[in-house]
């Protein structure tokens, strides 16, 4: 999972680094994530993880790092089963 | 602006749209083009990239017209009044029959984001002859999701605490600028163009964003249409910046411009409109209210009065241009607190500076500046225009750029108030880190300040080799970390400033004896007063100063917990400094109802 969060941050995330090279809890909003990176990063989310994040998801930190990510992503996961 | 473009009203008399028509130069046009602009900020934000379109088809023999929906930008209404979505489509149709009856034979629609979800919603209903998506909304409820995050990323950027309830338990949506209640948020859920019957339009043109993967189903509903797709490179930076950073997307301007070439007929026919200039309009609380469209006398610049049946002050309040945003001020709150302030009996002026909005640049100039030079002249100038007896009796009130431009159009010319809120100074020659209220490197400053920024960088280098020298303890004191020593070396700093720095304009302001009210948000605050306690306890202490901390709001004013916070205040400040007009005067002197503004509050 983390390897497919990395490849659409680094597509959609438009970070100063490389997001491969960034720690787990490493703050995306330091590393340059602006207000609309973090709107593209969450619809690229859903459609790479076939998810839709719930309103009280709709929250920087929840796209804080690629921690807060995944750690949704299971939420949502654990939900859906 | 283009010369021969007419700001106007149009449509139903009661519930009248604003809109801004661009005329070929002989009056001959192929057609008539509709502008849908998008939502809330992106409404803003994409201004001027619509202005420059419909000068391009302007030249291209179409006659266009760039409209505000009903309860947005300067058209009747708000956000919260009831049936919205249908309250939208409907503009669009009326905007659409105002085109046909100005003699436009064929009718085109051009939509972004929302604005091109509901144009796909009703063109066939206008029985328009081409329409262009551009990078279109899949869904209503898409642009909601996407603008509430935006709203709780800026939120949580400018320190403001979310809200203590989800939306989802409220059934309401906050969007940079908007409130929406849940039966509005109902019906733009329900609004997407899969959904929409074939065909929209005999041409479609659709322009996606190649940052975001459109729906299949979206592609499968426009692919039935006589559809050309093309990629629109530039929203990410159109959409991403504020209206502070927008860049214009030329590439997608000539695409829609070249499209519509090809498509419509090279046939013409003569166009004219009906100038309404001015239109009665209810106030938020029912009062009877005249708004008006304005020329100022000497510059030419635009402005919108809104005045009540009976005023109750000789005063007239001038909002200013907050940042590169247009005289319906952040989030639209310069319209709504015009239509609110004339319905406690105030005139209310919202008025365009130089270049920005619906003002011409200065001659020789380029337009589009936050701060444009000559802004002084331009504020006398409105001045001299609204309040031709006595130019001094205004208040100007202005957010970020416009509070900085309201204290230095004071410290020149005579007013009766200034209100400054979160005041933004030009930078000298860079930002400082995390200081969102500086102007970006391509403004510069106003003529009317002179900063002097190499001769003063100098003087610094030298005072700090001459300290260094001679009071090294001092000098290393400055070097040491800590709260201490930064507020010493602010105050070293400032010092090379002298009188241009922000707190000693306003201090310069007070000494003159203008009644000044500065709103600030903490991080705000904290900038003006660093290394400045000593002048700021003195200026707090004069009688005409007023400085006011908000907690929890934001720089631009476009969270509702900001307005719910400065709105009452801005409101009490005004109606304070309300000179009483001669007939309210008699009525006070013969034991009548004392300033009826200041009651309707009271009772508010």
């Amino acid at each position: 999972m983390e390897d497919r969060i990395r490849r659409v941050l680094s597509e959609n995330a438009h970070l100063a680094v490389d997001p491969g090279a960034l720690g787990e809890d490493a703050d995306l909003y330091r590393a340059g994530m602006s207000s609309l990176s973090t709107v593209n990063l969450m619809m690229a989310l859903e459609e790479e993880f076939c998810v839709e994040f719930p309103d009280n998801m709709l929250q920087p930190s929840t796209f804080q790092s690629v921690s807060s990510i995944r750690s949704a992503l299971n939420r949502l996961a654990s939900a859906g089963d | 602006v283009s010369p021969s473009s007419l700001p106007l009203w149009f449509g139903p008399s009661a519930r009248p749209l604003f809109g801004r028509v661009y005329l070929p130069g002989d009056g001959v046009a192929r057609g008539g083009v509709l502008l849908c602009p998008p939502f809330d900020l992106e409404a803003q934000e994409v201004a001027l990239a619509y202005r420059l379109l419909a000068e391009d088809l302007q030249e291209r023999r179409f006659a266009v017209l760039h409209f505000d929906y009903d309860g947005t930008g300067d058209s009747a209404g708000g956000a919260g009044d009831p049936d919205r979505v249908r309250a939208w489509q409907g503009s669009i149709v009326e905007a659409a029959k105002f085109l046909r009856s100005s003699g436009a034979g064929h009718v085109f629609v051009i939509g972004m984001r929302l604005g091109a979800t509901l144009a796909a919603s009703v063109a066939a209903r206008c029985a328009v002859d081409g329409i262009v998506l551009w990078d279109p909304c899949g869904s209503g409820r898409s642009y909601l999701r996407e603008q509430a995050l935006l709203r709780t990323v800026h939120a949580a950027d400018q320190g403001v605490a979310p809200p203590t309830e989800p939306p989802s338990a409220t059934g309401q949506v906050e969007t940079l600028g908007s409130v929406y209640g849940p039966e509005t948020v109902a019906e733009m859920s329900r609004l997407n163009i899969e959904g929409v019957p074939y065909p929209l339009a005999p041409n479609v043109l659709a322009l996606l964003r190649p940052e975001r993967r459109p729906r299949p189903s979206l592609i499968e509903r426009l692919s039935q249409e006589n559809v050309e797709f093309a990629s629109t490179a530039g929203q990410d930076e159109l959409l991403s910046a504020w209206t502070v950073g927008s860049v214009v997307p030329r590439a997608a301007i000539t695409t829609i411009a070249g499209w519509l070439d090809d498509v419509a007929a090279a046939t013409v026919s003569p166009v004219h409109v009906s100038q309404r200039e001015a239109v009665a309009l209810k106030a938020p609380h029912h009062e009877a209210v005249v708004e008006r469209v304005k020329v100022s006398h000497r510059l030419g610049l635009f402005m919108i009065s809104t005045e009540p049946e009976a005023p109750v002050s000789t005063q007239t309040i001038v909002l200013l241009n907050a940042g590169r945003t247009d005289h319906t001020g952040p989030g639209r709150l310069w319209v709504d607190l015009a239509r609110q302030w004339a319905g406690l009996g105030l005139r209310v002026v919202r008025a365009d500076l130089s270049g920005l909005g619906g003002s011409p640049p200065h001659p020789g100039q380029n337009g589009d500046r936050i701060y444009p030079p000559g802004a002084v002249d331009d504020i006398r100038d409105i001045a001299r225009s609204v309040s031709p007896d006595d130019p001094s009796d205004v208040v100007l009130v202005g957010l970020c750029s416009g509070g900085y431009h309201s204290a230095m159009a004071a410290l020149e010319m005579p007013v009766a108030g200034v209100v400054a809120i979160n005041p933004g100074f030009p930078s000298r020659g860079g930002t400082r880190k995390g200081d969102d209220i500086s102007a970006p490197a391509e403004s510069q400053p106003p003529a009317s300040l002179s900063l002097r920024p190499v001769r003063l960088l100098q003087a610094r280098a030298i005072t700090t080799a001459w300290l260094r020298r001679h009071f090294p303890g001092f000098h290393a004191a400055l070097k040491r970390p800590g709260r201490a020593a930064n507020e010493l070396k602010c105050w070293f700093s400032n010092r090379t400033q002298g009188s241009t720095r922000p707190v000693m304009v306003f201090k310069r302001l007070e000494g003159t004896g203008t009644r000044t009210l500065v709103i600030f948000r903490p991080y705000e605050a904290e900038l003006f007063g660093r290394g400045e306690r000593g002048v700021l306890r003195r200026l707090r202490r004069g009688s005409a100063f007023r400085m006011e901390v908000v907690e929890e709001s934001d720089h631009t004013l476009y969270l509702q917990r900001s307005r719910l916070e400065i709105v009452p205040m801005l409101t009490r400040y005004v109606l304070g400094a309300a000179k009483r007009s001669p007939s309210v005067r008699r009525d006070e002197e013969a034991g009548g109802h004392p300033v009826a503004g200041q009651a309707a509050l009271a009772e508010r």
